[in-house]
């Protein structure tokens, strides 16, 4: 099976001329379904930048890079949006829609199946997703009426609801407490294990680094690959 | 597309406050441009009140090097009304006398200009209420019929006339009786009006003769052809006498006071503020919405909701809010149309036709405001999200 992210001899810059700074050098990575990888390494290091790259937010300059079986160096709009659709998202905030309940947020992801199913399929597998993230009590609240960490649980289930291929996350620890961190992450873990879906979290916190199963250590823009 | 109109709907409702500031812009918008244009529409139907109740098929002036209303046209022979007669379709050819005289107000002896229009008692060219039972009476010498719905300016003649009977006037310095009353109403060009017959009108007049004539009015035989009739008599006439059939009559006088005088230019003017006002208002609350979800939108990008769906968004909130402004909008000019129609005797009237344009620039307007806040979506880039 052709693994979820394949990345070979990507580079990446910003700016121009004398002011060009490279971000990513040479970098060769895959992600094998049912992964979880960490991606740490100071600020500045690019790995953000390889996290936008992934998820075809951010053109690939040069390199090749394929992402749920699509290559994204050249990539028009319409692949774009398609290797978007099959990946899950969970960013520092949360960035839940505020004037849609908790299943409303989730049925955006759901909304955008390539053959979606009835509305009332859709609903029940919100439900469902979101009683797996410990939210089965919550399924119609409104994200004002949560708290920190419950609305980063809409989030994940947001991310996993469309079975994605690939689950990108940023930080997704950093606004929450020691506690509620290391349980999203591992809910996360869970959910995403039951998809047989791969999951690449950026993140400086040390305290989820035991539930990774690979971490990347990214320096300068160049990867040492840890355990 | 329904998607996004649908969550449109909630991010307006999900803030009551900014939804109802919203609406109330729209409305201010729609009243306004209400307004405008029935106080535009009223005040040309008055400016061609004359035209309009003439009893007649074609009509006969003289032909203007420019578009002038009724009041300020030139006169020509009575001779060439006459000549009409020699068109077979032709079954009566009369005149009309117009001018402006100084009215004396009895009660204060301030004098006010008024419009004074002649008639052949004996044809009765004139359709207006009042004037056909009053056909005899103006065959008196130094007698004339007022016009009611004249400004007060002119004193209480009609409340005197209708408790005392006959009220002695000076109009240009000669002793004058209001005999009766009949109902037309002022316009641009004059306050107030009184009908009298061709003879007493010169007597008014001393300086005019009675082949000096303002209008000609042309009676057609019953099942003539309008167009081929106007032909025959436009072939019949000198260059410098323009036949015309009423509408173009009545146009002629609306372009005039559109084109001609400020007053279009005024009344568009404030209908383009009205617009303004209301794309200021709708532009500010789609803009901030956008502003507040920046980030929520980024990420439905992120997770691969085009940027089409995202102007779908701005679209749907936008005629959302067009829609629940005009509607109270347009009942809240139908009670101002009555209110004013009251106060001021003006024909206003919100029929099918203002509300149907009113309704096209509002939803236009809000249309533009969502176009000009898409710019603010560019912002919204997933990239920056992580």
């Amino acid at each position: 099976m052709e693994p979820a992210v394949t990345a070979r001899n990507l580079f990446h810059a910003y700016g121009d001329g004398p002011h060009r700074k490279t971000i990513l050098h040479d970098v060769n990575i895959e992600v094998r379904p049912g992964e979880l990888t960490l991606v740490t390494g100071p600020s500045g290091s690019g790995k953000t930048t390889l996290l936008t790259l992934i998820g075809a937010l951010r053109a690939v300059q040069e390199g090749s890079l394929r992402v749920a079986g699509e290559e994204l160096n050249g990539a028009t709009p319409e692949v774009q949006t398609r290797v978007r659709r099959q990946v899950g998202y969970v960013f520092q905030n949360n960035n839940l829609l505020p004037f849609l309940s908790a299943r409303e947020n989730v049925l955006m992801a759901l909304n955008l199946l390539p053959a979606p199913p009835p509305l009332e399929e859709r609903r029940a597998r919100a439900a469902e997703v979101l009683a797996a993230v410990g939210l089965a009590d919550h399924v119609d609240d409104y994200p004002a009426t949560l708290s920190g960490g419950e609305k980063q649980r809409v989030a994940i289930a947001r991310a996993l609801a469309h079975r994605p291929r690939l689950v990108l996350a940023d930080e997704p620890t950093a606004a929450l407490d020691k506690q509620n961190g290391h349980e999203c992450v591992k809910l996360m873990r869970e959910v995403a294990r039951a998809q047989g879906c791969p999951i690449l979290i950026v993140t400086h916190d040390p305290r989820i680094q035991d539930i990774a199963d690979r971490i990347l250590r990214i320096d300068d823009g160049h990867i040492l690959e840890g355990s | 597309m329904a998607v996004a109109f649908q969550l449109a709907w909630r991010q307006l409702r999900h803030e009551p406050r900014k939804l109802a500031a919203g609406i109330a812009g729209v409305v201010f918008s729609v009243v306004l441009m209400f307004m405008q244009i029935g106080f535009r529409d009223a005040l040309f139907v008055c400016a061609a009140g004359i035209q309009s109740h003439l009893a007649g098929d074609l009509f006969l002036i003289l032909r203007q090097s420019d578009n002038v209303g009724l009041v300020f046209m030139s006169r020509f022979s009575r001779r060439r009304v006459q000549q009409a007669l020699a068109v077979p379709e032709v079954q009566s050819a009369t005149e009309l006398y117009v001018d402006v005289a100084q009215w004396k107000n009895p009660w204060t002896a301030r004098t006010r200009g008024i419009l004074v229009l002649g008639i052949d008692p004996a044809v009765g060219a004139l359709e207006l209420p009042g004037v056909r039972e009053h056909l005899d009476t103006i065959r008196l010498k130094d007698a004339v019929l007022f016009d009611a719905r004249s400004r007060r300016e002119y004193g209480p003649v009609a409340a005197t006339f209708k408790a005392r009977g006959p009220v002695t006037v000076e109009i240009n310095s000669r002793r004058t009786q209001v005999e009766g009353l009949f109902q037309l109403g002022g316009s641009f060009a004059t306050d107030g009006n009184l009908i009298t017959s061709d003879l007493n009108f010169l007597r008014l007049f001393p300086n005019r003769t009675a082949a000096d004539v303002k209008v000609g009015i042309l009676r057609l035989k019953p099942g003539a052809d309008r167009r081929r009739a106007q032909a025959a008599v436009a072939r019949l006439m000198p260059p410098d006498v323009e036949v015309m059939t009423r509408d173009e009559f009545v146009k002629q006088e609306h372009d005039y006071w559109d084109k001609a005088t400020p007053i279009g230019f005024i009344f568009n003017t404030a209908m383009i503020i009205a617009f303004l006002v209301g794309i200021v208002v709708v532009h500010q609350i789609l803009y901030a919405e956008i502003s507040t979800h920046l980030a929520q939108y980024a990420t439905l990008k992120a997770m691969g909701y085009t940027h089409g769906f995202m102007l779908g968004i701005v679209a749907g909130a936008s005629l959302i809010l067009g829609l629940l402004g005009f509607l109270p909008g347009w009942f809240l000019s139908l009670g101002l149309y009555h209110l004013t129609a009251s106060a001021t005797g003006l024909p206003m009237m919100l029929g099918a036709g203002k509300t149907t344009i009113v309704l096209l620039l509002t939803m236009f307007m809000c249309l533009l405001s969502g176009a000009l806040a898409m710019q603010r979506l560019r912002a919204a880039n997933p990239a920056d999200m992580f």
